[in-house]
């Protein structure tokens, strides 16, 4: 099932897809798994994140924008020693204001690369690699850097400062 | 894209624009009540007679390098999101350091410098925003693990804008590393429930509330129908449609109502309003039922008196200052 | 009355089959493995061999994957005569009154005559687990490196007690007078029934801290006293041993228990991601008591439609080039190398392998035809010395062979050879090899003189290649050819061979092999 919907996911990040397809999928991504490991160091999120590929090294790459988009868009829920993390844009409404900008933010190779580290040591491996139906689905370590995304974001004014208005 | 941008641009800029004046609500960290009894940071104070025990926060601040460390890692992230947070120690000394000059002052004539208590009060040591910090250490054998607990409470309305509770890890590492840990861990949720708060603030106003009190010598009670403007009112009702006008979207509670007492909740402020001299100027409770009082003044011709209570509850006696 | 019998049998079929289901998505083999420490304790019967026994424990050398407690109780007594062997019940009962929770607590904590405690040892034998994935972790997070000593306090529950005990411990002489020493052997492992909840609730009742007043340290003294843990039993392995002396005999029954253990406690098995390949390599080592040969399975894992995981068995390989990695990771750990020797697919990275001990042993069988002559019967026992990187495999091995066509004069090969394998793939293995031994005729006679052996025997040479097929590991076929070479026969050998007629010459063998 999950991967089922990954699958729907994921065909977003996919060179292959077909741009209106690519636009509606990208809307409904919102089907992953991320949990907080721990908590990170000075601002950077410490997660797993799960990702779905047709290769080992696709669903690495999609894992990693996963985290990314779990920071913007949906906060990362907390564990028994780290309290959850609410997303950066919070409003509903800022992926329909700002498609564009996140289509290209998400685009293979994109900036959102720059915020987001691995740190499982090698490959994913062990039961953090499963292969699924049309493909693999991998659960990775990751840093994001959590501080630096927002500052950009807020940045290309997209999310909101906690000054603005003052 | 591009139109996105723009358009972000020019709602940025109209914020800026409008809300240019408001005032930055200040921030300050206060340890919790629980926390200064738990440690023994209290002082017993004697006050019209009777013996109360109120929380040392100087000597907290002096003794306790655990919640220095919080603090200013807290101070840190703060001002990183440009709200420096006000020092609870600094204020503290400059509020002795007041108390010592103002009792050396004397005029040239001899004359001494008055305080009633009520303003030695409002010089006290406030914030707008009070992040209120309660944190325990336990020990699991030859493990430490810390709990906290972080409330960012209205200082108007003493309401709580944003809770915070949780623990670290359960570990044998210095106990800055723990503490660290524990702002680390509540910092962006701490962070998004301010903004929430500031959103509110925004869009509603402030929030404080307004008591109308009466004093024996007032010609009339609250209930009574007196004339105003040429038309018979009852004083309460007059006071509601004042309200009604001035405050954000009319937005406010009429609370408890009797003869001598009128008590108006959630009375939504806005964050700031001309002077006189036509300027935006950020304001409070206080400054916010000025030019009621004045009216009352000069419509009943009684002496009505504003007092305020903190920066979210003021006293409106009439009869009497 | 038939009717009910099939149908209860089919329910019973039914709901064992539901059974099996159900444990099959239980069992995930994962790549978890955590250090584990064991206490060996002697049990003793009240006799002779007793300080035998203990002194054979106390000088065992559990070697490098263990971490060693080394607790009070070295022996346990259960009076019972040495000639029967011991029953679950009585050990149980003899481990329940010693009290090994708390020694093993007071051990690991380091416990004082004062009842104070450390984590020293804990927070060491934390960080000497840390894998490297545990150390870039820890690079993270906001608590950092510091709080990997804290993993140990995982590790306490892993704490293993291992009582071997001795029995029907025989002298034997052979014809020349030669003694030796046989034994039985049986081991009882338990575990201390502590989980993560529990130490916690050892820390709240028994850790004394500095500020604690008297009151306070008494009731915590009192606590640990009271301690109410139990040593739960996991496996008992039977095996049995031989040497010159008593003690020997008795070292070489303790060596077969743990390998018969390790394969008994799941958790004791060495399980590790494999992080390359050409060559494969994992990130184990000395630290894990690898050796080269050792064998390991792979798994990979799948999801099935419900989301349920599932490892799938992927094929066996052997340990090649072993890291010494006895230090503290640093995130940079060196691996060791394997060579797969098994399974329809390469193994990839990321796939878990788990230790699957075996001896190491081939016993293949097969029909031999040509040779010195007749058609026979012979069996290889081959054992694994070496592997390399690249598949080439060392055998020492003993044959066996009889030429069933003269069965009355008894006709048989006996030889020790030396066999270098290469695999040319995983699935087939040429091995040249050399081999030296004797050919044997024996017909019945009344000569009793010490060289009639010598004289009724011929040295045989015999260089060769073997060709080895998997079919389904451990299960090979296996082909031999060879060239015999008779040579300095005895005097009655030369008589009988008149009628049997064995000479030098090419000879095939057909068989199968079995690995264990």
């Amino acid at each position: 099932m999950i991967a089922l919907t990954l699958l729907m996911t994921f065909s977003a990040v996919s060179a292959s897809a077909q741009s209106k397809d690519r636009r509606k999928s990208f809307k409904s991504w919102d089907n992953y798994e991320i949990t907080t490991e721990k908590v990170g160091v000075d601002g950077t999120k410490f997660v797993k994140v799960w990702g779905f590929g047709k290769t080992v090294d696709a669903a690495t790459m999609a894992a990693k924008a996963n985290a990314v988009h779990a920071c913007i868009f949906r906060g990362i829920p907390g564990s028994a020693t780290a309290m959850s993390t609410p997303p950066i844009c919070p409003n509903p409404n800022t992926l329909d204001t700002h498609e564009d900008y996140f289509q290209s933010f998400f685009a293979a190779g994109g900036p959102y690369l720059a915020y987001v580290s691995m740190t499982t040591d090698g490959v994913p491996s062990g039961t953090d690699k499963r292969k699924v139906k049309g493909g693999y689905k991998v659960g990775i370590y990751v840093q994001v850097m959590y501080d630096n995304l927002k500052r950009k974001l807020e940045a290309d004014g997209v999310a909101r400062k906690l000054s603005s208005g003052f | 894209m591009k139109k996105a941008l723009a358009l972000a641009a020019l709602l940025l800029a109209c914020q800026f624009m409008g809300w240019s004046q408001a005032k930055k609500p200040t921030i300050m960290v206060v340890p919790a009540d629980a926390f200064c009894v738990r440690n023994g940071y209290v002082q017993t104070i004697g006050a019209m007679g009777e013996n109360v025990t109120s929380p040392d926060y100087s000597r907290a601040m002096k003794e306790n390098a655990d919640i220095r460390t919080l603090v200013s890692a807290m101070g840190d992230f703060m001002a990183k999101n440009d709200f420096p947070i006000q020092s609870l120690e600094q204020e503290l000394k400059r509020l002795q350091t007041e108390d010592a000059e103002m009792a050396m002052m004397t005029g040239r004539s001899g004359g001494e410098i008055e305080e009633t208590p009520l303003e030695r009060l409002r010089r006290s040591a406030r914030a707008d925003i009070i992040l209120d910090l309660d944190y325990e250490i336990h020990r699991v054998g030859p493990q430490k693990q810390v709990s906290f607990n972080l409330q960012a409470l209205d200082a108007y309305s003493s309401k709580i804008i944003s809770g915070n509770t949780g623990v670290s890890s359960a570990a044998n590492v210095p106990l800055t590393s723990l503490l660290e840990e524990c702002v680390l861990s509540f910092k962006d949720n701490f962070l998004s429930g301010l903004q929430h708060y500031f959103d509110d603030l925004f869009a509603n106003g402030r929030e404080i509330s307004v008591t109308f009190l009466r004093y024996d010598n007032c010609p009339f009670y609250f209930d009574d129908d007196i004339e105003i403007d040429g038309e018979d009112y009852e004083f309460g009702e007059w006071v509601e449609e004042w309200f009604q006008d001035n405050t954000v979207e009319g937005r406010f509670t009429t609370g408890a109502s009797s003869g001598n007492r009128l008590r108006f909740t959630q009375v939504r402020i806005p964050l700031y309003a001309q002077n006189r001299k036509g300027r935006d100027v950020a304001i409070d409770a206080d400054d916010f039922v000025k030019p009621l009082v004045r009216e009352l003044r000069k419509k009943l011709g009684v002496t009505v008196g504003a007092s305020p209570r903190g920066l979210g509850d003021v006293w409106i006696t009439v009869g009497d200052k | 009355m038939f009717k009910k019998l099939t149908l209860l049998a089919a329910l019973l079929g039914i709901s064992g089959a539901a059974l099996s289901a159900q444990e099959k998505i239980k069992e995930v083999v994962t790549s978890d493995y955590n250090r584990n420490s064991i206490s060996m304790i002697a049990l003793q019967r009240g006799d002779s061999y007793d300080s035998q026994a203990a002194s054979a424990v106390r000088n065992f050398n559990l070697g490098e994957k263990f971490d060693i407690n080394d607790i009070r109780t070295k022996t346990i007594r259960i009076g019972k005569t040495r000639s029967e062997s011991l029953y679950q019940e009585e050990v149980d009962a003899a481990v329940a009154k010693a009290g090994l929770p708390q020694e093993i607590l007071a051990f690991i904590f380091k416990r004082d005559s004062k009842g104070m405690m450390t984590d020293e040892l804990v927070r060491y034998r934390g960080n000497y687990d840390a894998k490297d994935q545990d150390v870039i972790n820890a690079r993270a997070s906001r608590v950092g490196t510091d709080a990997l000593g804290d993993l140990g306090h995982g590790l306490v529950s892993g704490s293993y007690v291992v009582l071997p005990d001795f029995y029907k411990i025989e002298r034997n002489t052979d014809s020349k007078g030669n003694v030796s020493y046989s034994a039985n052997a049986q081991a009882f492992a338990y575990k201390i029934g502590m989980d993560r909840n529990g130490l916690d609730n050892f820390y709240e009742q028994c850790w004394i801290y500095e500020d604690d007043d008297q009151p306070t340290r008494e009731s915590k003294l009192k606590a640990f006293r009271d301690l109410d843990i139990e040593m739960v039993p996991v496996a008992t392995v039977f095996t049995s041993g031989s040497g010159k002396s008593v003690e020997a005999a008795l070292q070489s029954c303790l060596s077969d228990v743990i390998y018969k253990l390790e394969k008994r406690i799941p958790a004791w098995e060495v399980a590790v991601t494999i992080i390359g390949k050409r060559p494969l390599r994992a990130k184990i080592g000395s630290k894990e008591g690898l050796k080269n040969g050792a064998r390991y399975r792979a798994y990979s894992y799948t999801e099935d439609r419900n989301g349920n995981l599932k490892s799938v068995p992927r094929g066996f390989l052997r340990a090649t080039e072993i890291s010494s990695n006895t230090g503290m990771s640093i995130g940079e750990t060196e691996p060791s190398k394997f060579y797969q020797i098994s399974g329809l697919a390469n193994i990839d990275e990321g796939w878990t392998i788990k230790q699957s001990n075996d001896l190491g042993l081939g016993v293949m069988a097969g029909l031999k035809v040509g040779g010195t002559g007749g058609t026979g019967f012979g069996v290889d026992i081959d054992f694994l010395s070496n592997t390399s990187n690249v598949g080439t495999m060392s055998y020492v091995f003993f044959s066996l062979g009889m030429d069933l066509a003269h069965a009355e004069y008894l006709p048989f090969q006996a030889g020790l050879g030396f066999a270098y394998g290469f695999h040319l793939t995983r699935f087939v293995e040429l091995a040249p090899y050399a081999m030296i031994g004797l050919e044997h005729m024996g017909y019945s006679s009344t000569d009793k003189s010490n060289d009639r052996f010598t004289r009724e025997s011929a040295l045989l040479l015999e260089p060769g290649v073997r060709a080895a097929i998997n079919v389904a590991y451990p299960l090979q076929v296996v082909a031999k050819a060879y060239y015999d070479v008779l040579a300095l026969q005895g005097s009655l050998y030369r008589m009988y061979n008149e009628y049997v007629g064995h000479k030098s010459g090419l000879g095939f063998q057909f068989g199968v092999k079995w690995t264990f």
